[in-house]
């Protein structure tokens, strides 16, 4: 006897890996992630071939901002880690509140990014080097600066509405992309000034 | 795992196509739901409804009939070409010219025709041949469309302006770099390349997405269709394969532009570095293109030979097992600039193992046929979509064993950038990939228009192309061992090319011709060719048991599916998939590996913002051409149609959160398990 499958009792919203979205968002991440990396890679290919190396002294100050905006990216993941949490738990003041925290902090991130383009003691038509620490350094921040517009779109809409239980998926893979910006900053600051900070000024 | 072997496979269709079939599993108690379907999945009338389509099927064919274009037209340059070199002295194109044609020749050919169109027919079928009605994102499908021809009318419309791009397919730097390669041209081409790697990503991210998480209740992952497998495995490497050339090309962009020097050997830099950065792209891009190809291959024969197709997980492990290797062989393009020994030594065998999965695929493919029991009079009916299948595993075979040829390091040296070469991509890019897409064409143009392409014209279309392929590229072999130059816009009398050259000229005509009897016939068919029916072909897949041309719905109820083959064994009350609301365009969403209901997701619906959104991309990447504050301007015009984009418009009442109390994450009930037993079969 045919007996036909009736899902009408399913939910309409699912998070994680059960979104599409989620997918959407984690491919995205696994593009520009290969970005990121070869270019970690022509980082260290270019650098074997620069002579002498350094071609410039970077002092151990300038490490530090580095270190700074880092550590900005990084604070910024437990707001983010709790908008999430509120928007599981479709706590719509909740995620204001994180979302904002968390686009504020990111937002300082960027702007110390500025602050430490300034202090490279090259620019990115110097020397091959300087091209691809500029190039790294550029392509995180504007991955950092994506990630900031979309969650301050996010804080627009939610104080604006009209909010769906859609919306909160997208708060939840959001968080994703920002866990990923946060990744690429800390690469980025093993491939180009782990070493500084360690040894001192080069 | 050929439990499904045993299966009652249908006889051959007879003279007269079947009537249009039902739909799997109707009919269904409750209110017919498609007037009501077909209110929520149509297009609004007129060119605003027109320019914001996201119907898969409707970009699915946009995307095949421009690269169908592209095609024709790089076909037209390529037949330039032959006539320039098909005598000693030609003067037919001068040196400049030449550069130009044979540059957006292959550019064309590889970027706007061979990804596009195995795309295209991704995005078309896959949502079919899944049970589902839309891609997972529509607006971002659209949005690739669109990138993608303003891509295309970029670099051809610089080859019309006399800035075509001169430095090859591959625009090697220092000649593609500042120092030599003077004006716009090469900047056109870098920013073709960001426009049509975009668009190949965001069909990427679809396909993937819709493969893993829309497919009918029952199709684990050991049921899905072969075809939707290939597709699968090229996505997965448009993904880590396209940001190579993405950074690659925005690299040489800006050492052009602003003055980096990341290919500038003065400064440190290494033009090999873009070597290596464009290779990894472009080798993967090779199997890119071809993998859908077999795809196409693994669905053909086993309708024609009337037979399940032997060896699914072999075939789909080789498919997986291509991709993988595929991704550790670029550097055998550059076994001519000098690398360690223990270098050539890891990639020539990496070369030559790629030839094990693809040798499993060849003997899969022809015990299939060997197996096949039934046709008119007892064999194999060969039908044109079968003929170019034949066609290809002879050509392809050729093409293969050139390739292993290639990978010994001492052959490659003598013969490296010679016309061998020239052979070699031609026996293993149109022979493994133009063959069975033409194929293709002939096997779903049936389901895609509702008539049938002529067979006569098929046929005849099947041995021009296969011989005058043959004629074109196969004394190119010898031209190449002979050491004629790839990329010479003429040479002298004395070389003795002239004969070989002159046989090649005449045979890349008669292979045009062969084309061209192809799309005269879809041309012909379109307007008053017999109709089709829903399956002419009594064929296996999902997407042949729906009306032909599908309704915008697809499937007047979403599918189930006990096994491999669903047209061919489902019964007649086999369970259709009920409660998924016919008034909004919404889906059954299922889980990744066995395709267990999980949960209902609205679709976007039609929407112009993907448009506005890829004509800001164009003015972005398009300024970046002179001036580098193109970028953040472009930047910031591109964020008010994604805005708009996202922006929710048409809020449902219930679903708002302020209008109902709040809910933890929801879990499926129990109970919702699809209808089959998991261990029927396969």
């Amino acid at each position: 006897m045919k007996r036909d499958l009736d899902v009408s009792e399913l939910p309409t919203t699912a998070f994680g890996p059960r979104a599409p979205l989620w997918w959407g968002a984690a491919l995205l991440i696994a593009i520009e992630g290969t970005m990121l990396v070869l270019l970690a890679i022509s980082c260290f290919y270019v650098r074997d071939r620069t002579d002498p190396f350094p071609p410039a002294r970077v002092g151990r100050d300038v490490a530090w901002i580095a270190a700074l905006d880092v550590g900005l990216w990084i604070a910024s993941a437990w707001p983010q880690h709790r908008a999430t949490r509120a928007a599981l738990a479709a706590d719509v003041r909740g995620m204001r509140r994180n979302l904002i925290a968390a686009t504020a902090l990111a937002l300082a991130a960027c702007a110390v990014r500025v602050w430490l383009f300034h202090r490279l003691p090259f620019a990115w038509d110097d020397h091959a080097y300087g091209s691809v620490v500029w190039g790294l350094l550029g392509v995180q921040w504007l991955h950092g600066l994506t990630a900031v517009g979309e969650d301050l779109t996010f804080v627009v809409l939610l104080f604006l509405g009209p909010v769906e239980d859609k919306h909160r998926v997208d708060v939840e893979v959001s968080s994703l992309l920002v866990y990923f910006v946060i990744a690429g900053a800390i690469l980025m600051w093993l491939v180009v000034f782990l070493e500084i900070a360690m040894r001192g000024a080069r | 795992m050929s439990g499904a072997a045993d299966a009652p496979i249908p006889p051959s269709p007879v003279a007269a196509p079947p009537p249009v079939a039902a739909p799997p599993g109707a009919p269904v108690t409750g209110p017919d739901p498609i007037p009501t379907l077909a209110r929520t999945w149509s297009r609004p009338r007129g060119l605003a409804g027109w320019l914001g389509e996201v119907d898969h099927k409707a970009i699915g064919l946009r995307y095949i009939v421009t690269a169908l274009a592209f095609f024709a037209l790089a076909g037209v340059l390529a037949l330039l070409m032959r006539l320039q070199l098909a005598r000693p002295e030609g003067t037919l194109l001068g040196p400049d010219r030449y550069n130009e044609v044979f540059t957006t020749h292959g550019s064309t050919m590889m970027f706007l025709f061979a990804v596009p169109v195995m795309q295209g027919f991704g995005v078309y079928l896959v949502p079919l041949m899944l049970g589902t009605r839309n891609v997972a994102f529509p607006r971002l499908n659209a949005f690739g469309y669109w990138v993608y021809l303003i891509g295309g009318v970029l670099l051809w419309a610089s080859l019309l302006l006399d800035t075509g791009p001169d430095a090859g397919w591959f625009a090697y730097p220092p000649l593609a770099g500042p120092e030599y390669g003077a004006g716009k041209r090469v900047d056109v081409w870098a920013q073709m390349i960001t426009f049509t790697e975009l668009s190949a990503l965001a069909v990427a991210v679809n396909l993937i997405t819709t493969i893993l998480k829309q497919r009918a209740p029952g199709m684990a992952l050991h049921r899905l269709p072969l075809f939707v497998w290939a597709q699968l495995v090229t996505s997965v490497m448009v993904v880590f394969a396209m940001p190579s050339v993405m950074l690659g090309s925005g690299m040489l962009a800006a050492d052009r532009l602003v003055g980096t020097h990341y290919f500038n050997p003065v400064e440190g830099g290494d033009p090999l570095l873009w070597q290596h950065l464009f290779w990894f792209f472009a080798h993967p891009e090779v199997y890119i293109i071809f993998i859908p190809a077999l795809g196409f291959v693994s669905a053909i024969i086993p309708v024609f030979a009337r037979t399940t197709m032997l060896g699914y997980t072999a075939m789909v492990l080789s498919l997986g097992a291509t991709a993988f290797i595929g991704f550790g062989v670029w550097v055998h393009h550059m076994f001519a600039t000098g690398l360690p020994q223990i270098g050539q030594s890891f990639f020539s065998a990496a070369s030559m193992m790629i030839t094990i999965p693809t040798g499993v695929q060849f003997f899969l493919w022809i015990a299939t046929i060997a197996r096949g029991r039934q046709g008119r009079r007892g064999r194999l009916r060969l039908a044109p979509p079968m003929l170019f299948v034949l066609a290809f595993v002879a050509t392809f075979l050729v093409g293969g064993l050139t390739g292993v040829m290639l990978a010994s390091v001492p052959l490659d040296l003598q013969v490296h950038d010679s016309f061998f070469v020239v052979a070699h991509l031609h026996y293993v890019l149109i022979g493994g990939a133009v063959f069975p897409l033409l194929g293709a064409i002939h096997f779903w143009f049936p389901k895609a228009t509702g008539r049938l392409i002529d067979e006569r014209l098929g046929r005849a279309s099947a041995l021009c192309v296969f011989v005058g392929f043959n004629l074109t590229f196969f004394p190119m072999h010898q031209l190449g061992l002979g050491g004629m130059p790839r990329r010479i816009f003429t040479y002298a009398e004395e070389t003795g090319w002239g004969p070989l050259n002159l046989v090649a000229t005449i045979g890349a005509f008669v292979l045009g011709a062969g084309v061209l009897l192809t799309l005269v016939g879809a041309a012909i068919a379109a307007r008053r060719g017999a109709l089709a029916g829903a399956d002419p072909w009594a064929a296996d897949g999902l997407e042949w048991t729906t009306a032909s041309p599908p309704p915008p719905y697809n499937f007047a109820h979403l599918p189930t599916v006990r096994d491999r083959y669903p047209a061919w064994t489902s019964p007649p009350d086999q369970p259709v998939v009920v409660g998924v609301r016919a008034d909004r365009p919404e889906v059954l969403v299922t889980r990744v590996l066995d395709a267990e209901p999980d949960h209902r997701a609205e679709l976007p619906s039609g929407s112009r913002a993907p448009l506005w959104a890829a004509l800001a991309t164009g003015v972005m990447f398009i300024a970046a051409i002179f001036t580098p504050w193109g970028v953040p301007v472009g930047a910031a015009l591109v964020a008010v149609p994604l805005i708009a984009w996202m922006w929710p418009r048409r809020p449902y009442r219930e679903e708002m959160l302020a209008e109902r109390p709040l809910e933890p994450p929801a879990e499926p009930p129990a109970g919702i398990e699809p209808p089959v037993d998991a261990e029927v079969r396969p």
